[in-house]
């Protein structure tokens, strides 16, 4: 799937095997002028602008803190190898100023949204459409910053304590990975008491993430595994006391889109799979 | 501009990790895009050009099309507004009187009311957990086989070539098959590149169009190479050294402008 995955892990030359060709179209982006809308005051001339702008944040969030051997050289750090993991406690030390800064230029980008496409951080319940798309894009830009330390304890032997800078970041990423899982789900499913409520509530939801919806649910597996791994980590543990009931909320919300023989249908079993091995690591700890 | 090699964001990277390995055993590589490049596609969603003519093509009745034209707009159009709304409807409208013809600005209508069919049964998972599930048969079946003519045989191609190239892609992502989404991006991209290029010395509009769909092509191509390649937000950017030589955090023009926009409107 994946191929600078396999390069890293296997090191395979799986890179060659699964190219995906680009279409070349990045050649000319720079050359052409930036676009003129009709009308710069409608909402989806705001949610173009705030993604474009947000994704140019988080290609500095990857060439920074997970980029080439290049990046790793200019911030001091060895080049990630096939069978180490991309950071050990010490390098995270060196990328924690990196990260602090790319959060702040989230939140940054997160308080300049417009009103017409911003939601209350505080009160996400209530936001549905491009306010809740905005909120994910949030949310999913925080997992990326806060992620290596996340990873860098879930790997580290049971003997090594977390240190107290990184346990604090896993706190962070742990945090976030619920917050875009609950926002998803709410998403996904819209509330079941009131038919007419439902039906627009649930059109309008769902209408407005289909162009990115198997994106979401990669995005909600990736969030639902790193919470797994961390409900299993002697260290972690006790910040996800209800991994049980956010893996069925997955399984749950993800069910009827696992049509058969699709990649959410793989992914659905694959929830369903660390679901119950987790109750039985649990149970062991 | 592309995808970083190395970098370790990606889902796949996650479930191959060694940790996953001891707690919860090995996943083949490879498995997403195997899944999805396995799965049965209903001859209706055929990327095979026919040789369809005018006749073949459906009958465009207002009454039953257009509430899928105002769902097109409704729930489509807010999210990638590359269609001027009463530009459209004029197209639209000749069409109703005049009929359909193998062209792309017929293509186009169909792709919108094939967009229009598929947003407003998406939400029946009566209908949309089916695994032969086409919604707009008619209108996406005669669709793909214009556009594939066109694409593979004309050398002459208009602004509806894109255009129609990224709505049926987008039309893939509603049935959550992101292969063929991405392969009619990738058309879509080559084809207005095609088109830009001999655009240059052209006048206002057209130009002006097809700047704005560049910028959406741009956006797209990005996310659904995401989705097939790293299944993982954002690895789409620009190639490596750029930014960093402009300092660690350079503020993009994008940012600028959308700084702007927003102050203006806050």
């Amino acid at each position: 799937m994946d191929d600078h995955f396999y390069a890293d892990i296997d090191g395979s030359d799986l890179i060659a095997e699964h190219h995906l060709p680009r279409s070349g179209i990045e050649h000319v982006i720079d050359l052409t002028p930036f676009p003129t809308f009709p009308n710069h005051d409608a909402q989806e001339t705001h949610v173009f602008l705030a993604e474009l702008s947000v994704r140019r944040l988080l290609n500095r969030v990857h060439h920074t803190m997970y980029g080439s051997d290049w990046t790793r050289r200019s911030l001091g750090l060895q080049p990630a190898s096939s069978d180490s993991p991309s950071y050990d406690f010490q390098s995270l030390s060196t990328i924690l100023n990196v990260s602090q800064e790319l959060d702040r230029q989230l939140d940054n980008w997160f308080d300049l949204l417009p009103r017409t496409i911003k939601p209350n951080i505080n009160d996400p319940s209530r936001y549905t459409g491009p306010k809740l798309n905005m909120l994910h894009r949030f949310h999913s830009a925080k997992d990326i910053i806060t992620r290596p330390f996340l990873l860098c304890a879930i790997d580290s032997s049971p003997e090594n304590d977390v240190p107290p800078m990184v346990l604090k970041q896993c706190e962070a990423s742990i945090a976030n990975c619920r917050a875009y899982l609950d926002a998803s789900e709410r998403r996904l499913m819209g509330p079941s008491s009131c038919a007419e409520i439902i039906i627009h509530t649930y059109v309008h939801n769902i209408l407005h993430t289909q162009p990115e919806l198997i994106f979401r649910f990669l995005r909600m597996f990736s969030s639902i595994l790193l919470l797994t791994l961390g409900s299993v980590c002697p260290a972690l543990a006790h910040l996800v006391p209800d991994i049980d009931t956010l893996q069925k909320n997955t399984i749950q919300s993800i069910e009827r889109f696992a049509v058969d023989g699709s990649l959410m249908q793989e992914i659905h079993g694959i929830i369903i799979l660390l679901h119950s091995k987790t109750r039985v690591l649990r149970r062991a700890m | 501009m592309s995808i970083p090699i190395g970098h370790t964001t990606t889902t796949e990277y996650m479930l191959h990790m060694n940790r996953v390995k001891t707690l919860f055993g090995e996943f083949p590589p490879d498995l997403f895009i195997r899944a999805e490049s396995k799965r049965h596609m209903p001859h209706q969603l055929s990327f095979v050009p026919g040789t369809i003519t005018a006749s073949q093509l459906p009958i465009l009745d207002e009454a039953g099309t257009y509430p899928l034209v105002e769902a097109y707009f409704r729930h489509v159009h807010v999210e990638m507004p590359i269609l001027d709304k009463d530009q459209f409807l004029g197209l639209y409208d000749y069409h109703t009187r005049a009929g359909l013809s193998v062209d792309c600005d017929s293509a186009l209508c169909l792709a919108v009311l094939a967009l229009g069919s598929a947003a407003l049964e998406q939400v029946d998972p009566t209908k949309s957990s089916s695994p032969y599930w086409v919604p707009g048969a008619d209108f996406i079946s005669s669709a793909l086989q214009i556009l594939m003519n066109e694409y593979l045989l004309s050398f002459c191609p208009t602004i509806t070539l894109p255009q129609s190239l990224i709505l049926i892609s987008k039309y893939f992502g509603f049935l959550l098959r992101p292969l063929q989404s991405w392969k009619l991006i990738h058309m879509a991209s080559t084809s207005i590149q095609y088109l830009n290029s001999r655009l240059v010395n052209a006048p206002g509009l057209l130009y002006l169009i097809s700047s704005i769909l560049i910028r959406y092509l741009f956006e797209i191509e990005a996310k659904l190479l995401q989705i097939i390649m790293s299944s993982s937000p954002v690895s789409f950017y620009y190639h490596g050294r750029r930014s960093i030589q402009n300092g660690l955090f350079p503020d993009s023009i994008w940012m600028t402008t959308f700084m702007l926009t927003s102050t203006a409107v806050i």
